[in-house]
């Protein structure tokens, strides 16, 4: 594996987990009676780009080396299931994940303070959070399960 | 910025485009792992299947979130929490289904 390749794979890795770590600040947050707004957007906004940039980097790894490289390794070790259930689900799943957070980023940018006047979009927008939560760290998991079943 | 997101018809024109969107990239990557025509037609024009399916989410997203924006209909503030709904509820099932159907290629 090049050098390149290498820093795609952990930077991937690291964003994905940023991604979480974010998605789960907002959910938090948003259940607090006085939610700080700023944090909200800020904590938003890094979702939606952590999502992104580990679209980019996860995607070039996937498409110059995982393929050739890593899945025969895989499906002919101990545990094929290791790529025909969690990396197919992973790698499709995922493209679901920045569009579902740029959707609740622009919730959130759109009503700020005003989220907590209504309700039903508050808990609407804490399902969307969660369902990405779930998700995302779905695709954690399911990363750690790949990579393992490589050694 | 605050503005435009502040507006009920661009919060639904995103929240359904994401929701086709999702829906839309199921069907694709339903269609790609079933039928071999599909697979190869992704990979001839985008040169992976995956990049294709990639592409053609974003694509789907832009398009559709540019022709709702515009498309004279009213939109009323009330039905922003319903879009929410409609696109967790659309979420849940494209993930459960696509879940189910890996798992029984892992089985079978």
């Amino acid at each position: 594996m090049t050098t390149l390749l290498s820093v795609s794979l952990i930077v991937h890795v690291l964003l994905g987990l940023v991604g979480v770590i974010a998605t789960y600040t907002v959910w938090i947050e948003l259940l607090r009676r006085t939610p700080n707004i700023k944090k909200l957007l800020v904590s938003s906004w890094i979702n939606v780009g952590s999502y992104v940039l580990s679209w980019v980097t996860g995607g070039y790894y996937y498409l110059t080396f995982y393929g050739k490289q890593v899945k025969p390794v895989i499906l002919a070790g101990p545990y094929p299931w290791a790529h025909t259930f969690f990396t197919e689900t992973k790698e499709h799943v995922f493209l679901f994940l920045p569009f579902l957070a740029l959707a609740s980023c622009m919730l959130i940018c759109g009503y700020q303070a005003k989220l907590l006047e209504q309700p039903k979009v508050k808990r609407g927008v804490l399902w969307l959070l969660a369902i990405q939560f779930i998700l995302g760290t779905g695709m954690a998991v399911a990363g750690y399960i790949m990579s393992g079943s490589v050694r | 910025m605050k503005s435009f997101f502040t507006q009920p018809k661009t919060q639904v024109a995103i929240l359904l485009s994401t929701s086709v969107t999702i829906l839309g990239t199921t069907g694709l990557i339903l269609l790609d792992e079933t039928r071999p025509i599909v697979r190869t037609w992704l990979t001839n024009t985008f040169t992976h299947h995956w990049l294709g399916k990639s592409v053609l989410s974003i694509s789907l997203f832009l398009a559709l979130v540019i022709i709702l924006r515009v498309l004279p209909v009213r939109v009323e503030e009330r039905q922003v929490s319903t879009y929410i709904q409609l696109l967790n509820i659309v979420t849940f099932f494209c993930t459960a289904a696509l879940m189910v159907f890996f798992a029984m290629e892992a089985i079978g």
